[in-house]
């Protein structure tokens, strides 16, 4: 059963932005927790929060309350413009004429689903009594201060701050139509239903489940940017900037994110992502790669080739698991593809394992050429094998990239870099042979499927569920479903499953 | 955030008389203490360990490491020979987490991250105050960045505070922050008007209970844990809020200055916290406070402004042996316990060594290997009850950690627990007899 989940810092900020109609930037949430990921998504937590960090989304609720109540479209409904100063003569606001129409309309948006009565009257006696305050209090305005109590009130409310349209009692069942509406709405944009959206849930016509599958659609249209963000970027590392501040490695970031881009947006199956046959670049990172660049043209263009592009052969990834010493690296990348690609998981070390692997630290002839270091690993007496069978393939294959993601034949030592290792039934001598064996494997189409399933369930596919993703990437009818077929198939799978499509 | 040293007071003081009965009687008569000659408590964590090659200690003395401790010498008990390390879990997770607590991370759960209440919360319970207790560092929230460890969440290498098993107390990294949650600027003209921003903020809280109190009552069973812990998460806040304040102390520490980098300003952010930490310990604000010098891990922390340019902390914690790496390993300790020795005058200044105890420590020895026996273990204060300025144990002891929070326990005259940790780090139930 799904927990109750906290929304990510990332869907917080995006709910704020669009229920107030304006970007809220990034520098309103630097002091906020971070929120663990679970499944490598952010979207699944259920970490407690502590008094610290409560006591920090209350001073940003109090910043985003002046902007809500800044925002033409929520408070429409009031006779004058809300501002903290005092009002000129004219029409007394109040609850009855300016109040209730801002706190439903905005807190409805934001708790994904109509206000309900009891919620009205209980923030109706909050403002009220906060305005009681604030007019003891001598402040100029107090209807706006009660106002501001209860819209800092509702910024925070648990029915925000938690996802409980994905538990059972969290919407009512006459709300079915508001959860479908969430579901769609955090997987394809981070956020809220917006007008379209809202409007079908509250008409029932998401009841259909063609309408569904249309507004799906077109929210991963119109929403292609966040969705990219958030399910592409913290699959694929590219959301967060690990980038030190370096501009090669901005422009190795800013590959990854544009092919997967292209990728997504282009309906290509989701195997062009190994192997896309262009990469997109700018003229650093082109002169790095040694890429032809039109200096008269764009400042970043798609360059067609075969050697670059695919997610094995980006610098970002190549540059990213090389720190460390030269063992770390063919074991970081091969465990980074293992796990994002093929969804392994690997088998915990245990106490015995662990001790192994110090002694073997001085074991190991550091003269030797690095794959025959990596032998070690593989002896069919040690338990290590489990792990490095799967790690040292890859991550030897790879090693024909050096520390800057460039090619080699030859290592620093001056060792030819060869490898006759399998992985998937292949051997995988180099980083093309490496790359497509996994873009030709079921496993590999499945794990895709299997990501993009886990960020639209909440939670990971229970034992009884592997089958599912399988059968999203490898359809019976042999087709191949492109990445964004796979989002949509694998959101609709998700309402089947979670129970909540009919 | 901008403050103006003309009108900073401290407030609150006086009215911690009329909140602490009322904490008195909401805790346990079992988990309050038995009078003890101390009666506060400082942890202090420093990531990646000592120059100890394969848990030998190494540089871990008054001549090397230590040096800059060397006027606390007297303040100051060497212990040798404890280790915290549980088989088979990834060090840099399992050990932050389980620093203070010496339980083992749960990895079964990915959505909740687990371990055991620690030992700085254990004194909390017995010693209540106006802030349960202060978690102070997270210089910058440490993310593995290949996230290759399924299971493994990274609050793990973030925290060290546990509150209980899922729920961490995360620390403030801002001075500025903490000045604010201590000593609240106070504006004569503007009286009225923040009291009537502390009142709303009540409502809001008493609101927010409100909402998750009907919340769990549509939701299967189940789901109330999560529920009462957000409100006990609720009345902690109410409560930290209700404490009216009063001014208590001469000229609190200027909080301002560029501490928006984790390298910037580093020994002068710790300085100033250290300070208010003091501050807030003299005037009954709280009595517990931990420090975390970094993140487990700490690469992004390079110390550039203190040793020059150069790898992070992380990075020359896995010297591989090479010179340069362990020459910016050993700059870096000394940087650090520089900072210890900081902490401990403050408290001195204000005359409270002889009350508090000081652990000082990292989770591994030889960050190189990860090694987690031998383990960098200091314990400081004032007075003749404990051996300070002696060494106790040596390198091959293989003491639990726990045995020694076993001791700090009793040293504070808190008997409600039979053991600490558990598992392979469970205490032995044998004193390391650290009294005189």
């Amino acid at each position: 059963m799904t927990k109750l989940l906290r929304l990510s810092n990332e869907e917080y900020q995006n709910i704020a932005s669009d229920v107030i109609g304006s970007p809220v930037g990034d520098e309103r949430f630097i002091a906020w927790t971070p929120v663990a990921e679970v499944y490598g998504f952010d979207t699944m937590s259920a970490t407690r929060i502590d008094a610290r960090a409560l006591d920090e989304q209350l001073r940003t609720a109090a910043e985003l309350a002046v902007l809500v109540l800044d925002s033409p479209e929520l408070t429409s409904a009031c006779p004058s413009r809300l501002t903290p100063a005092a009002p000129e003569d004219g029409v007394a606001l109040t609850w009855t004429n300016c109040g209730a129409a801002v706190m439903t309309r905005f807190a409805s948006r934001a708790f994904r689903r109509p206000l309900r009565p009891e919620e009205r009257t209980r923030y109706q006696s909050l403002l009220e009594s906060s305005q009681l305050e604030a007019a003891a209090a001598s402040l100029p305005h107090p209807f706006y201060e009660g106002l501001t109590t209860a819209v800092q009130a509702a910024l925070l409310s648990p029915h925000v701050m938690f996802k409980p349209e994905l538990v059972p009692g969290g919407f009512e069942p006459a709300e079915r139509g508001y959860r479908i509406a969430s579901k769609l709405a955090l997987f394809f944009r981070s956020s809220v239903a917006d007008d379209e959206l809202w409007e079908l849930a509250g008409s029932g016509e998401l009841d259909d489940p063609e309408i569904v599958e249309q507004q799906a659609r077109r929210m991963l249209a119109q929403y292609q940017e966040r969705f990219m963000t958030d399910f592409g970027g913290q699959w694929l590392d590219f959301r967060k900037d690990a980038t030190g501040g370096d501009p090669l490695m901005m422009s190795m970031k800013n590959e990854t994110r544009d092919v997967f881009r292209e990728v997504l947006a282009r309906g290509l199956t989701p195997q062009k992502l190994l192997q896309p046959g262009f990469t997109i670049v700018d003229q650093r990172l082109a002169a790095h790669y040694g890429l032809e660049f039109d200096l008269d043209g764009e400042p970043v263009q798609k360059v067609v080739t075969d050697e670059r592009g695919g997610l094995l052969s980006q610098g970002y990834f190549l540059r990213r698991t090389a720190t460390g010493s030269e063992f770390r690296r063919p074991i970081h990348r091969g465990l980074w593809a293992l796990t994002r690609l093929l969804c392994r998981e690997m088998p915990r070390l245990d106490a015995a394992t662990v001790a192994e692997i110090s002694e073997s630290f001085e074991k190991i002839d550091r003269t030797l050429p690095l794959s025959e270091q990596m032998e070690f690993h593989r002896e069919a007496s040690g338990s290590c094998i489990a792990c490095h069978g799967q790690i040292d393939p890859v991550g030897l294959a790879l090693e024909k990239y050096d520390r800057q993601g460039l090619w080699r034949e030859i290592d620093d030592n001056g060792h030819a870099i060869v490898s006759d290792l399998e992985l998937l039934g292949e051997v995988v001598a180099d980083p093309m042979t490496l790359a497509a064996a996994i873009e030709q494997s079921e496993e590999y189409r499945t794990c895709v499927a299997t990501k993009a399933l886990t960020y639209a369930l909440h939670r990971g596919p229970l034992a009884n569920e592997a089958c599912v993703a399988r059968e999203l990437a490898v359809p019976k009818d042999g087709s191949s479903p492109s990445l964004q077929e796979l989002a949509v198939t694998a959101l609709l799978k998700s309402l089947e499953l979670a129970d909540i499509a009919r | 955030m901008k403050f103006n040293p003309e009108r900073r007071h401290i407030l609150r003081w006086m009215g911690l008389q009329l909140a602490l009965p009322v904490l008195a009687s909401v805790v346990p008569t079992d988990a309050r203490a038995a009078p003890a000659t101390r009666k506060r408590f400082i942890a202090v964590y420093f990531p990646n360990g000592s120059y100890m090659p394969q848990g030998a200690d190494g540089d871990w003395n008054f001549q090397e490491a230590l040096a800059p401790l060397d006027s606390y010498r007297q303040n100051t008990l060497l212990l040798r020979g404890l280790r915290n390390g549980f088989g088979g879990i990834d060090p840099h997770w399992q050990n932050c987490a389980g620093f203070l607590s010496c339980h083992p991370i749960q990895l079964g759960d990915p959505g909740v991250a687990r371990c055991a209440k620690s030992l700085d919360q254990h004194i909390a319970d017995a010693y209540p105050s106006p802030l349960r207790s202060l978690e102070i560092g997270g210089l910058y929230y440490h993310q593995h960045q290949l996230n290759d460890h399924p299971g493994y969440s990274h609050d793990y290498l973030n925290r060290i505070a546990w509150q209980s098993a899922d729920q961490y107390r995360s620390p403030v990294a801002d001075p500025a922050r903490l000045f604010e949650q201590l000593f609240t600027t106070q504006d004569e003209q503007a009286a009225a008007h923040l009291q009537f921003i502390r009142s709303r903020k009540m409502s809001i809280l008493d609101h927010l209970h409100g909402d998750a109190t009907r919340l769990a009552q549509r939701l299967p069973q189940s789901y109330r844990p999560v529920l009462d812990s957000y409100m006990q998460t609720v009345r902690e806040l109410e409560l930290q809020i209700a404490t009216p304040t009063v001014g208590c102390a001469d000229m609190p520490p200027d909080p301002s200055g560029d501490f928006s980098s984790p390298n910037t300003n580093y020994v002068q952010r710790f300085r100033l916290m250290h300070q208010m930490t003091a501050l807030a310990m003299r005037c009954g604000l709280t009595n517990v406070a931990t420090f975390m010098y970094g993140p487990s891990v700490s690469d992004d922390i390079n110390f550039a402004e203190e040793i020059g340019p150069g790898v992070g902390h992380h990075g020359c914690a896995h010297h591989g042996g090479t010179q340069s790496n362990v020459d910016r390993l050993k700059a870096i300790t000394q940087v650090q316990v520089g900072l210890l020795a900081d902490l401990l005058a403050r408290l001195k200044e204000l005359e409270l060594l002889q009350e508090t105890l000081v652990l000082y420590g990292s989770d591994m020895s030889d960050g190189n290997i990860h090694h987690t026996k031998n383990l960098p273990i200091l314990l400081c204060g004032e007075g003749s009850d404990l051996k300070f300025g002696q060494e106790l144990g040596s390198a091959g002891d293989g003491r639990p950690l726990s045995d020694l929070y076993m001791d700090v326990l009793s040293l504070m005259g808190i008997s409600s627990l039979s053991s600490f940790g558990s598992g392979e780090c469970l205490s032995t139930g044998q004193s390391l007899r650290l009294a005189v």
